[in-house]
């Protein structure tokens, strides 16, 4: 495999909580995204999957572990030297009302990531930014609107725009689609596929969206209260969830077709609180074939051939499967 | 006799432009559905298409500039349309209910739990209470809140988003209704939950053989709580029929293109045409309001298109819906 464009290892993010105490957000994960692969981040709610695409993008700061973009260490890296780098590591956020300047028309928008990274003449920056509108299919003459005149599926192609205008190696999309109607997020969906082959992008989507991610990723990583607790190719792990919570999860997705048969494996409870995390496996507390052993210490990644891999120490005696 | 009968509904939005001059936004044109016995609809379609304001129609819930323009509503025998908003007439809140979405902000942040539920039954009916509460703790234990007894005089800014998706479909059953209304019932709860809080809603609605409206926008709710469907699409319902029917062939080209937008669709037979912006409800032309972006729109299709009848009840607002529902 060549050199990860992204390598993630032991990532740590504590917030302050007040009195004293932390929410535990994320807990040590680690990962790799190669060139032009597609990772998917998917978990529930306070599984620290935006947390992780804001680290790692270096939105927010790590409470430990180590971030190389490119090959370069990023963890610490002055914002001064960070800049430039941030041309080619872009975000595009959920809400893209709240991601465009109101004031600022979208020509504007578009040009100012030009303006901050390359030495574009004004005329060859026009240039640019039509023809970053005509690769995410908007029309030229929303160019001269304001954000507000735009609808939200055409805001997320103007936020798609931005990030590609410099020429990204990595785009960390989180939940791009989740606030969009079915139809327009199929057109998003659409027009990353054509990105990704034409530009070769890396991309990391995250999303609690599972047939979406299905979709859209080539690998992806299950979240449970900022843990990784199974990853793999999407392919085999959709097939083969070996994960309890990611049999749990996988079997609550309903799929469109009145005739599909649903598993359904229940959870017990609700998820723990991320303040006082238990000292085993996080999803222990909730799960139909926890073992004592299993709250007695963080569960280690037990292979299953490939890059396939799940944190359950069940696996090795085979009562990791959820029954029907 | 059907339970609920909703007859050519109109609902306009009448205000007046920076000029002064009157402008009507048609966001209801002629809705037309009935729910029977037992039954669970699933009412889908995108933003602005027309899914809520139908329930607030029904609930009478409707406050100007929102006027109803045209049509019938029966509910049980009784012209709900022509009664009196505002008024407690004891069949909204009690005989049709209604599971707002977004839970937090629907319960009432001032009072606990079970003084809500207790307001609720003594809204409609003259118990003590005492009664009332102890009703109130049977019903949380109904919709699978662990101690009931003690959830009672919990606040609502303690309960998770599951938790208070559950007490409201506690205090939309607990005056026994006939037709409880789910609007967006699990919106912004994780999947898990979702699936649990819909099993819950289901369990209660055969164990009492209500019926129920969900609103939705999630194919696969449709798919596996619904028995029947209707599409919205800019104020008029284009497609119902049997959830199997209208899944297996559909007869409007928006309801194909909806459910070929689903990921899962999109994985099995690649990217279909992908549909722009929803009509102007200021500006609706004449004709079919779904042919500036259907694949199969003709010359004909600038005449209002009719309902087209096949069997079992399913029916399509289209002039080539009888070409259309091969799978």
């Amino acid at each position: 495999m060549s050199s990860p464009i992204l390598a993630a290892s032991g990532l740590v993010k504590r917030f302050p909580a007040g009195r004293g105490r932390e929410v535990n957000a994320v807990n040590g994960v680690d990962f790799e995204i190669a060139p032009g692969e597609a990772v998917g981040l998917v978990g529930e709610s306070g599984s620290g999957k935006s947390t992780i695409g804001m680290l790692v993008t270096r939105l927010l700061a790590v409470s430990a572990g180590r971030i190389a973009f490119d090959g370069r260490d990023i963890t610490a890296l002055p914002e001064r030297e960070m800049r430039p780098l941030r041309a080619r590591l872009q975000i595009v956020f959920q809400d893209p009302w709240g991601a465009l300047n109101p004031r600022m028309t979208i020509a504007r928008a578009l040009q100012e990531p030009l303006k901050l990274h390359t030495d574009l003449e004004p005329r060859e920056r026009i240039t640019r930014v039509r023809e970053l509108a005509q690769s995410v299919r908007l029309p030229l003459a929303s160019l001269e609107r304001f954000p507000h005149e735009l609808s939200g599926g055409q805001l997320q192609r103007v936020c798609i725009a931005r990030a590609l205008a410099t020429r990204p190696k990595l785009i960390v999309l989180d939940e791009p689609t989740s606030s969009l109607d079915l139809s327009v997020r199929a057109g998003i969906l659409q027009l990353l596929d054509e990105i990704r082959r034409e530009t070769g992008v890396a991309i990391l989507f995250i999303s609690h969206d599972l047939e979406t991610v299905e979709l859209v990723t080539d690998r992806v990583l299950v979240l449970y209260l900022g843990n990784v607790v199974e990853q793999g190719a999407t392919r085999e792990m959709f097939a083969r969830p070996a994960h309890p919570y990611t049999q749990t999860l996988l079997s609550a997705n309903l799929p469109p077709d009145p005739d599909a048969k649903l598993a359904r494996h229940a959870a017990i409870g609700e998820t723990p609180s991320p303040i006082n995390l238990p000292p085993g496996c996080a999803f222990a507390s909730r799960c139909p074939v926890a073992i004592a052993a299993c709250r007695d210490a963080r569960p280690p990644a037990m292979p299953l051939g490939g890059d396939h891999a799940a944190a359950c120490i069940r696996i090795a005696d085979g009562g990791n499967v959820l029954s029907r | 006799m059907s339970l609920l009968t909703v007859e050519n509904l109109h609902l306009h939005f009448v205000t007046r432009g920076f000029d002064n001059r009157v402008r009507v936004a048609r966001a209801l044109n002629g809705v037309s559905f009935a729910i029977e016995e037992g039954e669970v609809l699933g009412l889908v379609g995108e933003t602005g298409a027309g899914k809520s304001l139908t329930a607030l129609a029904l609930l009478g819930m409707l406050r100007p500039p929102a006027v109803i323009a045209g049509g019938r509503i029966r509910f049980e025998g009784r012209e709900l349309a022509a009664l009196d908003s505002g008024a407690p007439d004891h069949i909204r809140g009690k005989r049709l209910t209604l599971i707002p979405q977004s839970p937090h902000t629907s319960l009432d942040p001032l009072s606990r739990i079970g003084e809500q539920l207790v307001r609720m039954q003594r809204e409609h009916a003259p118990v003590s209470r005492p009664q009332a509460w102890r009703r109130a703790a049977d019903m949380l234990a109904e919709v699978h809140i662990p101690a009931p007894e003690q959830r009672l005089k919990a606040w609502p800014h303690e309960l998770s988003g599951g938790m208070a998706q559950r007490v409201l479909i506690a205090m939309a059953l607990i005056n026994q209704p006939r037709l409880v209304i789910a609007d967006e019932p699990t919106t912004g709860l994780d999947v898990t939950v979702q699936a649990e809080v819909l099993d819950t809603l289901r369990e209660l609605v055969q164990a009492h053989g209500m019926s129920a409206i969900i609103i939705t926008h999630d194919l696969g709710i449709v798919a596996h709580y619904c028995d029947r469907v209707a599409v919205m699409f800019a104020g008029t319902i284009v497609e119902q029929g049997s959830t199997r029917a209208v899944f297996r062939g559909q007869r409007h080209p928006y309801t194909r293109a909806l459910i070929a937008s689903t990921p899962k669709r999109i994985a099995e037979r690649g990217f279909g045409p992908v549909g722009g912006t929803p009509p102007d409800l200021y500006a609706l032309p004449a004709g079919c309001l779904y042919r500036d972006r259907c694949v199969m729109a003709a010359e004909l299709c600038a005449t209002p298109p009719p309902v087209v009848a096949f069997d079992g009840a399913h029916q399509a607002l289209c002039h080539f819906a009888t070409q259309l529902g091969a799978p």
